[in-house]
């Protein structure tokens, strides 16, 4: 390696560009004892394979991948990179503009924290400075820079093999400097260093680049995702869902899968999957868990995020990467969830019921005490079942129990309960779940309806102790509604002559209580 | 040049008029190139008592009243010049009217008279012109010297009219029977009739207050029709006859006036279309015509009654259309006519508006248009309405109306439309298209979508519009390529002729995306695809290039070469200020200091016509920079121009030493001066 010379390598498709870019390389400073190699490659097939030709061919320490398109204006570029370089060998490659954090889609410039600057010139709506967070020090570490101009003082292989385009090679060169330990940062720009004459992106490429990218290089910048699966005796259903989460377009998933099966259909089922995606974890419950089965998979979960799915649930195919995405962008977020379609047994769409309503027409940031209240106002599920929601794993460590008191009519809820108190909530307006509803299917089964009088009753009163329900007024509407639905249950009861089950209940215990803090 | 005897027969009452009138004549005519006769039959006292005193006019005094006919004649038995010029005594003349009347008159043995333009002209071109100022009537009689045209015909407006001397002895004396209008339209067949020639003379204007204009009695009327066999209101058919004929000038076709006898008609039909034929009848209309068919028929008023129209619905093409006069029944004139006995109702003279539709209907005419002619109505007139008015709750609308104008068609318009447009199917004629295309894309495309077969329709959509594109009216062209590229986008024809469109409107990107859309190539169409993609790439290289130097220029990358090359591709007009400006809008981040660098280097290479431009738009970008303000007040001095140089200057807000300095020299050159 030539410790003191400066390569910059250009894939040239456009000789009077070329020859324009050329222009301002040699108008560069250059410091004494420094050489300066310029390599043009012709008939390059694509960016990284002419990248690599010239990269072989050179013996530079340092080596500038520049498109003809970029014009370097900062006259001192040259020694700049350099110093910068050799005050940082950690430091394996720079870019001029980039994202800190690559968002799970891959595109970075949809990401939320950028850095750098660029002048961007496009035919139509002229010169325009791309302007992003200024670096303060040295660099700015990133997962993602734009290929513009890319400064290495390592020689790492491009992925020629992957990248056949002019899209996501620069990107995932990033990704490849990473993996190899190293690095991959924007310096500080006080002027802008380049301009760039910008062309328009080609989706369709861009699409089918960004698909190959993300199925590389997915560990690197997507934070694991565990979708769990408690299932029983239904194998038809669960091959869809096992589907519906395979075919998600977001990659870092380990999908859990705990059986409690009395049959060993699901498990064949599942053997081809598994066998061929490494991310799906089945376990075969020696004896059936019944209502712990959930919180088992939980338990076996090591993903950041936690997304259930039960056994007869769809997933959309974008659930996981939406949900991940708003979880980035907003940290304050405790609970995500989504607008859900119901389903009959033959994936046809079903109507709205009370549960699945649209809460807002568009994503929305809600707060998570006053939507915990409207849930406990009006007796009403709105947040979803398992199946919609997502959640981060450390804010959740039991399932179905709150204040302390396991709850088994409203479970979920008591889960809800806990994360709302934990921040907000993001409300997703897209249909991101389908909710199966199965024929004969009874959400009011006189079985365990009673078993809701004192649940609701003790969820009123705990949750006011976490500040929940903390205005009079929400309070008694809450108490109002409890006593009637109360007595509506009793009546269902007495109806059916089984009032057993209310004194088992303590149904008059707590319809007292009830009574006594609405009349005070 | 012959003297010029000026006469005027009918001094006005109002004194004011007469002595205008003259000053116009004496200021505008050559001293000593004319006289001027004023006959005065001693109507006003006061009149006499000015003639008395101009000593240049040469006054005939008479103590009764006399007809025009024998003033005429006695002022022309006075008068010693060799052309003569009638005119009423409230006219204004303008610069060098005589002479252009005189020489046109000269050009030829056999003119006889010549009239100049008037404001009142109702027949021709010159429609009733106002001015506000006696300065604007001027402006436009001179003018009017270079735009002027001549205009044979035979009857003249008596406003202003020259006679030759030895036209008037070779015809005779005036009739002394008649007043001024019949009396000069009388006069005026008789010169046509002994083979004499009259114009107007459009290049000549005479402004014509009109203050006490001679009405037409039924003595005089009835004189003239019967010694020439049509009224004198026939003199007003020609310009209506001219306004129904939707033809160009140079289009052969035929006409038949029925029931016209008045040879001015022919004359102006013959003047506007040489190559039209037109045929004269009355009653004997076969024989006068044979078997031809016309594509005009007009029936005079007098002439119109049933049994004409079903003589005349013979003459007609299957196109042609038959035009009327007819007066309407329920007109005040009539009712007006009715109550003082002029004369009473006759059911096959008057026709109201729906005895009119049925009549055409039942003599086979599929389609009618009614033009109407409204009356001026006078004031007497409008007390009479007003009175009959109180009568009536409401008077009938067509109360107004004098006379239905009434174009009618063998076939609806729309039925010739299709067989016309069916005929072009077959026979592309370049006359048809012409035809075709009057009525406009908001007519035709209806109904050439409503065509049988919607390949016939695309292939009329793509002729129609590409007749348009040859004569130049690109935006014509759209309805009908849009139309048919909505019945088929694929079709090669409408693609390739949208490209036509673009590429004619200088949008040849345009017309390469409409290139690209066509399926299969041909030859050609490759060609042309590779030309188009060869032009825009060398405008877009030029556009590059032009960016690439201004970029060059800001990041001082071989500047002065950039700055060089830039002037010298406006010196060489490879590229123009304006395009120069909006790449600098749109590329560049200091707009103002390459603005500034351009000048000075344009100033430098002595490319003085940019100097100022740059820096205009320089101070427009930023009016306070101090850079372009100093630069301004340089160049400006340099140029001498003080004043504007140190306005600039001073409006530099901290002025440095090198601004200081300028401003001392120039205020040391002003000085000097």
């Amino acid at each position: 390696m030539n410790e003191s010379k400066i390569c910059f390598i250009t894939c040239v498709n456009n000789e009077f560009v070329y020859e324009e870019c050329l222009r301002y390389i040699h108008s560069l400073d250059v410091s004494e004892g420094i050489t300066v190699e310029i390599i043009a490659i012709r008939d390059a097939h694509n960016m990284a394979e002419g990248y690599n030709r010239a990269m072989n061919q050179s013996d530079a320490r340092y080596k500038i991948y520049m498109q003809q398109e970029a014009f370097v204006i900062n006259k001192h570029f040259i020694h700049e990179a350099i110093d910068l370089f050799k005050r940082n060998p950690q430091l394996g490659m720079m870019g001029m503009i980039g994202a800190r954090k690559l968002p799970p889609s891959g595109v970075w410039w949809l990401a939320d924290e950028k850095y750098g600057k660029i002048y961007c010139d496009k035919d139509q709506n002229g010169l325009q400075l791309v302007e992003e967070k200024e670096v303060l020090h040295d660099y700015e570490k990133v997962d993602a820079i734009d290929g513009l101009a890319i400064c290495t003082q390592y020689d790492i292989p491009w992925r020629e093999d992957l990248f056949t385009t002019e899209y996501m090679y620069d990107i995932a060169q990033a990704m490849e400097f990473k993996r190899a330990g190293y690095d991959v940062g924007i310096p500080p720009q006080k002027q802008c260093w380049f301009i760039q004459d910008s062309n328009p992106i080609n989706n369709e490429l861009y699409e089918q680049q960004r698909k190959v990218f993300v199925n590389e290089y997915y560990a690197q910048f997507q934070p694991l995702v565990s979708i769990l699966i408690p299932t029983y005796n239904r194998v038809g259903f669960l091959e869809q869902a096992v589907q519906s989460v395979l075919s998600q377009t977001y990659r870092n998933i380990e999908l859990i899968i705990s059986d409690d099966s009395t049959n060993p259909e699901s498990q064949q089922m599942i053997k081809p999957y598994s066998a061929t995606d490494h991310r799906i974890h089945y376990i075969k419950n020696p004896e059936r868990l019944e209502m712990k089965n959930a919180q088992h998979c939980l338990d076996l979960a090591q993903g950041v995020f936690i997304g259930f799915l039960m056994d007869d649930d769809l997933f959309a195919p974008g659930k996981v990467e939406k949900m991940v995405a708003s979880f980035l962008k907003y940290p304050e977020v405790s609970l995500v969830t989504s607008y859900r379609k119901l389903i009959d047994e033959n994936n046809n769409i079903l109507e709205d019921g009370r549960y699945n309503q649209q809460i807002v027409k568009e994503d929305t940031l809600l707060d998570g005490i006053e939507l915990g209240d409207i849930v406990l106002k009006n007796r009403n599920n709105l947040i979803g079942e398992p199946t919609t929601v997502m959640f981060k794993k450390v804010d959740l460590e039991t399932l179905g129990e709150f204040r302390g008191r396991k709850f088994t009519m409203i479970n979920d809820l008591a889960s809800w309960l806990v994360l709302l108190n934990k921040g907000k909530t993001l409300y997703i307006a897209e249909p991101l779940s389908y909710f199966r509803q199965h024929s004969g299917q009874n959400q009011n089964n006189l079985r365990y309806m009673y078993k809701s009088i004192p649940d609701w009753f003790e969820m009123i009163e705990a949750s006011r102790e976490v500040g929940f329900l903390q205005n009079s007024k929400d309070y008694q509407e809450a108490i109002s509604n409890y006593i009637r639905v109360t007595l509506w249950i009793i009546q269902t009861y007495k109806d059916q002559s089984q009032s057993h089950k209310l004194i088992e209940a303590d149904a008059s215990g707590y319809l007292k209580k009830a009574i006594e803090i609405y009349v005070q | 040049m012959p003297k010029t005897s000026i006469i005027m027969i009918d001094p006005s009452n109002v004194i004011e008029y007469i002595k205008d009138s003259v000053d116009s004549i004496r200021r505008f005519t050559e001293f000593g190139s004319y006289e001027l006769i004023i006959v005065d039959d001693g109507r006003s006292p006061a009149l006499r008592e000015w003639l008395l005193d101009q000593t240049h006019i040469k006054s005939l005094f008479f103590e009764n009243n006399l007809t025009a006919g024998q003033a005429l004649n006695l002022a022309i038995r006075a008068s010693s010049g060799e052309h003569i010029v009638f005119m009423h005594s409230d006219t204004l003349v303008t610069e060098r009217w005589l002479d252009l009347l005189n020489e046109f008159v000269n050009c030829d043995d056999r003119i006889a008279s010549v009239a100049p333009a008037t404001n009142r002209n109702t027949d021709h071109s010159i429609n009733n012109a106002h001015f506000l100022s006696i300065e604007e009537m001027l402006q436009y009689a001179s003018d009017l010297k270079n735009n002027g045209q001549y205009k044979k015909s035979i009857f003249l407006s008596s406003t202003c009219l020259l006679f030759k001397k030895n036209a008037l002895e070779n015809t005779g004396l005036f009739n002394e029977s008649m007043t001024e209008v019949a009396c000069f339209s009388d006069y005026q067949m008789r010169l046509h009739q002994g083979g004499w020639k009259s114009y107007i003379c459009e290049h000549a204007f005479v402004y014509h207050y009109g203050a006490n204009e001679s009405q037409i009695n039924t003595k005089d009327q009835i004189l003239f029709s019967e010694k020439w066999g049509f009224s004198l209101k026939e003199c007003q058919t020609g310009a209506k006859v001219l306004k129904m004929i939707k033809k160009s000038p140079e289009e052969a076709f035929r006409i038949l006036l029925y029931g016209v006898k008045n040879p001015e008609i022919l004359l102006i039909l013959q003047e506007s279309y040489p190559n039209c034929l037109i045929k004269c009848c009355s009653t004997q209309c076969k024989e006068a015509v044979g078997t031809l068919l016309f594509d005009y028929v007009w029936i005079e008023a007098d002439y119109f009654s049933k049994s004409t129209l079903e003589i005349v619905k013979e003459c007609l093409s299957d196109t042609g259309e038959l035009i009327a006069e007819l007066k309407n029944a329920n007109s005040y004139i009539l009712l007006k006519n009715i109550i003082l006995k002029q004369r009473g109702y006759s059911a096959e003279k008057e026709w109201s508006l729906e005895h009119i539709a049925t009549m055409f209907e039942l003599a086979g005419f599929q389609e009618l248009d009614f033009d109407y002619q409204f009356a001026s109505i006078k004031e007497d007139d409008s007390y009479l309405i007003g009175q009959l008015g109180e009568f009536v709750e409401t008077l009938p609308e067509e109360f107004a109306i004098q006379s239905f104008l009434v174009t009618a068609r063998k076939h609806s318009k729309q039925e010739q439309l299709v067989s016309q447009l069916k005929e072009l199917i077959d026979d592309s004629d370049k006359e048809l298209r012409e035809r075709i295309v009057e009525y406009g894309s908001e007519v035709l495309i209806p109904i050439i979508e409503k065509m049988d077969e919607s390949a016939i329709a695309i292939h009329l959509l793509n002729e129609i519009g590409i007749h348009h594109l040859e004569c130049g009216h690109t935006d014509e062209v759209i309805p009908y390529l849009t139309k048919a590229y909505e019945l088929d986008c694929s079709y090669i024809v409408t693609l390739f002729n949208w490209a036509k469109v673009m590429h004619k409107n200088g949008e040849d990107e345009e017309a390469l995306r409409w290139l690209l859309q066509i399926e299969h190539k041909t030859e050609q169409i490759s060609e042309w695809i590779a030309d188009l993609q060869q032009t825009i790439n060398h405008k877009q290289f030029v556009q590059n290039k032009m960016k690439f130097l201004l970029r060059r220029i800001e990041h001082d990358i071989e500047r002065q070469e950039a700055l060089d090359e830039l002037i010298e591709s406006l010196n060489s007009k490879t590229m123009d200020l304006e395009s120069i400006f909006k790449l600098v809008q749109i590329h560049a981040i200091d707009k103002i200091e390459i603005l500034n660098r351009l000048s000075v280097t344009a100033f430098n290479r002595e490319a003085y016509e940019f100097v100022i431009p740059f820096l205009e738009r320089s101070y427009a970008i930023h009016p306070s920079e101090p850079n372009t303000l100093f630069n301004l007040g340089s160049v400006l001095s340099a140029f001498g121009a003080y004043d504007e140089a140190m306005n600039f200057l001073m409006q530099i807000e901290f002025p440095d030493e090198e601004v200081l300095r300028l401003i001392r020299e120039i205020e040391r050159n002003m000085t000097h001066e």
